[in-house]
């Protein structure tokens, strides 16, 4: 047993070495992941503001120009053209030349027919029409909200003389938990996060062998008295102890810089990582171990992360894909890991509740080093 | 006892036959020169032989070890320096050889010890921190056998060590192999320079897959060129050539072979003095002529026509 343990280690640091000589890949991947973090981080912190409005004003009222004033004032919406006609805003929404125009890209066109503030005075329904960018579908539905909510506490205050206050009492109170602002980046990053972890880990496990195969020294390695496993765990090593301090840069630069709060226990969430490494791990050198060169292993983690990347939850939630994905989920890594981290971090989620996606993840680990292990000393004959 | 006992051992490609029901044996102690032309099947043998590859059919023990069965136990006895260089470029000399004593079970004590006397034996001091990229083909040559010898293996494979190594490193490394093979090491080695294996002392010549010929040298060139070879300068050997082959065919000259060699003409034949002074009673030009045993060359060539001409 103890010999097992020198021996992993004599593999791993060898593959340290490796990593040492090599002056362009390590810096590479950590810096290039933890700028792209950065950005991401920078990007969904921001709110949608200043989404380009285009007004048809056919009634040229006191009342139009307060309700254009009134969707003005909002963040979200900015007037940027009054248009004589429909034809003409319809244009300007084909127009998608946003280098020499930044502001052509218009997202929200209102329409206020003619007679619109006698209507409205008269206490009728006015035929407001609202002609929504679907090409930007994210930004759209967010300025078709804040239209309509505009739209109806304009209605109100002309029609009812009533203000926000009078009404508020009536609408549903809201109360939002563990995200209270529904931070956007709060949701992002943590799968940012483990999409960067699960990425630099697994390019690197992935030349683990196949460099070995390149280089020509897999024969030799094979004729030495390595049992299989402590190969496969030697070769998973020092791509896991990368990861992991990736993973603890990128832990801080969310809770520290970004503001992503981490409310659960931190030693469970530093102890479950090691058991998703473990996972991502066997995958990568079982990829390595495929390959015949490197080039090959870094193209088959392209497409696995592609495939992976579809069921675990990392842009949408898994609870609204089909059912049969739902299931298919249950057998990747980054799955439970996603799940244990958002939970950990938003919710405070602890062992009670997270029990299953650990014990998943330990099963899926264990099946996945074996089924390598196997592999490797199956290759041998 | 044998180093290596191999028997009828069989490996198939689909519906290629790399190694056909061969069978030799390797005295433990020796230089053992396994020969064959690229391509003839010897990677394939020595694959098998340290359990890289399962043969298809047949068996062989290894140190007294059958190779199906064997494991981690007989790997710590072997050594293995691969065709291709296959030592970490990216590493110095030490780091490699720190990698290799490591990963063959030495204590740090013994490793440093090991480490030192490889050095000095294949002498590679004061490279000790050069990155092995950095060694020219005969350095590394040295460094792939010193990793392959620091654990004091029994048995040590090396194949083609020398492909690609200028003459003077070649004659070097095989002093070192004598040296070794003094320690009682069996060293099983393919090549397919015929200078290196007249220098070993059992040979096994394996082509396109079944062995042609084993023995000592000496023994193997005795046994399939018995003849001495009369070997002419004249000075049209085109005519010479015509003019012995038809007393040949006429009975008048009793010879096993007629051939031209470069500018010379060969004769095989079991008396070159007697066949000197019948081919100078029939008129043939003979500016010079001398009388030689066959090389070992000389003997493989004539082993490989018969199998080709068969």
């Amino acid at each position: 047993m103890k010999s097992t343990i020198n021996r992993t280690l004599d593999i791993a640091w060898k593959e340290l070495l490796h990593m040492r000589k090599d002056r362009v890949l390590l810096p590479f991947l950590v810096i290039g992941f933890l700028l792209e973090l950065t950005f991401v981080a920078w990007a969904t912190s921001q709110p949608i503001d200043n989404l380009n409005m285009a007004v048809v004003d056919l009634d040229q009222s006191e009342q139009s120009a307060a309700l254009v004033a009134a969707l003005d004032a909002t963040d979200t919406l900015t007037l940027r053209h009054e248009v004589a006609d429909e034809a003409t805003a319809i244009e300007a929404m084909d127009q998608v030349n946003t280098v020499l125009t930044p502001h052509a890209n218009t997202i929200l066109t209102l329409v206020i027919p003619a007679g619109f503030g006698d209507t409205l005075t008269s206490g009728g329904q006015p035929d407001v029409r609202i002609i929504l960018n679907g090409a930007e579908s994210v930004s759209a539905r967010e300025a078709r909200r804040v239209a309509e909510q505009t739209i109806l506490e304009q209605g109100m205050r002309v029609r009812f003389n009533m203000e926000p206050a009078d009404y508020e009492d009536q609408l549903p109170q809201v109360t939002v938990k563990y995200n209270e602002d529904l931070e956007r980046s709060w949701y992002t990053l943590p799968g940012e996060a483990a999409l960067i972890f699960y990425m630099v880990t697994m390019a690197l496990a992935a030349l683990a062998i196949s460099r070995e195969r390149e280089w020509g020294t897999y024969e030799q390695l094979r004729v030495m008295p390595f049992r299989s496993v402590e190969v496969i765990l030697g070769k998973a090593l020092s791509p896991m102890l990368v990861g992991y301090v990736l993973f603890l840069s990128v832990l801080a630069l969310m809770t520290l810089v970004f503001g992503v709060p981490l409310r659960g226990s931190l030693p469970l969430l530093l102890i479950v990582a090691v058991l998703y490494l473990l996972a991502e791990m066997g995958k990568g050198v079982l990829l390595s171990m495929m390959a015949r060169t490197q080039l090959q292993a870094v193209l088959l983690v392209f497409v696995l992360v592609m495939v992976d990347l579809i069921f675990s939850g990392y842009a949408v939630a898994v609870e609204t894909l089909p059912q049969l994905v739902q299931t298919i989920a249950n057998f990747i890594p980054i799955r439970h890991w996603l799940v244990i981290l958002r939970g950990v971090m938003l919710k405070n989620a602890g062992l009670d509740v997270l029990w299953p996606h650990i014990v998943a993840l330990i099963a899926i680990g264990a099946v996945i080093i074996i089924f390598t292990a196997w592999q490797y000393r199956r290759n041998a004959s | 006892m044998l180093a290596t006992s191999v028997n009828h051992l069989t490996r198939r490609f689909g519906s290629f036959t790399a190694v056909n029901g061969i069978s030799f044996e390797v005295p433990e102690g020796q230089v053992f020169g396994f020969l064959g032309p690229n391509g003839s099947g010897k990677t394939t043998t020595i694959r098998m032989l340290l359990g890289l590859l399962q043969p298809s059919d047949g068996t062989a023990t290894v140190l007294g070890q059958d190779i199906s069965r064997a494991g981690n136990e007989l790997r710590e006895q072997l050594g293995y320096m691969s065709q291709k260089f296959s030592l970490y470029r990216d590493l110095t000399v030490v780091e490699n050889l720190r990698f290799f004593g490591k990963g063959y079970g030495l204590s740090n004590a013994t490793l440093r010890q090991r480490i030192e006397e490889v050095i000095g034996i294949t002498g590679l001091q004061g490279q000790e921190n050069t990155p092995t990229k950095n060694l020219s083909g005969g350095w590394a040559q040295r460094l792939a056998l010193s990793a392959a010898i620091l654990h004091k293996p029994q048995l040590i494979f090396l194949d083609e060590p020398t492909a690609g190594v200028d003459p003077i490193q070649r004659r070097a490394f095989w002093g070192l192999l004598y040296d070794l093979a003094r320690t009682d090491v069996t060293i099983f080695v393919t090549t397919h320079y015929m200078d290196e294996a007249e220098h070993c002392e059992n040979l096994a010549f394996i082509y396109f897959g079944d062995i042609i010929a084993r023995g000592a040298p000496h023994d193997i060139v005795e046994s399939t060129l018995p003849e001495h070879v009369l070997a002419i300068e004249t000075r049209d050997p085109v005519q010479t050539l015509h003019a012995i082959r038809n007393l040949k065919q006429g009975g008048v000259l009793d010879a096993d072979g007629v051939s031209l060699f470069g500018a010379e003409v060969h004769v095989n034949i079991q008396d070159p003095d007697l066949a000197k002074s019948v081919l100078a009673q029939n008129g043939i030009d003979m500016q010079r002529t001398y009388a030689a045993r066959p090389s070992l060359e000389d003997a493989f060539i004539a082993l490989v026509d018969r199998v080709d001409t068969k």
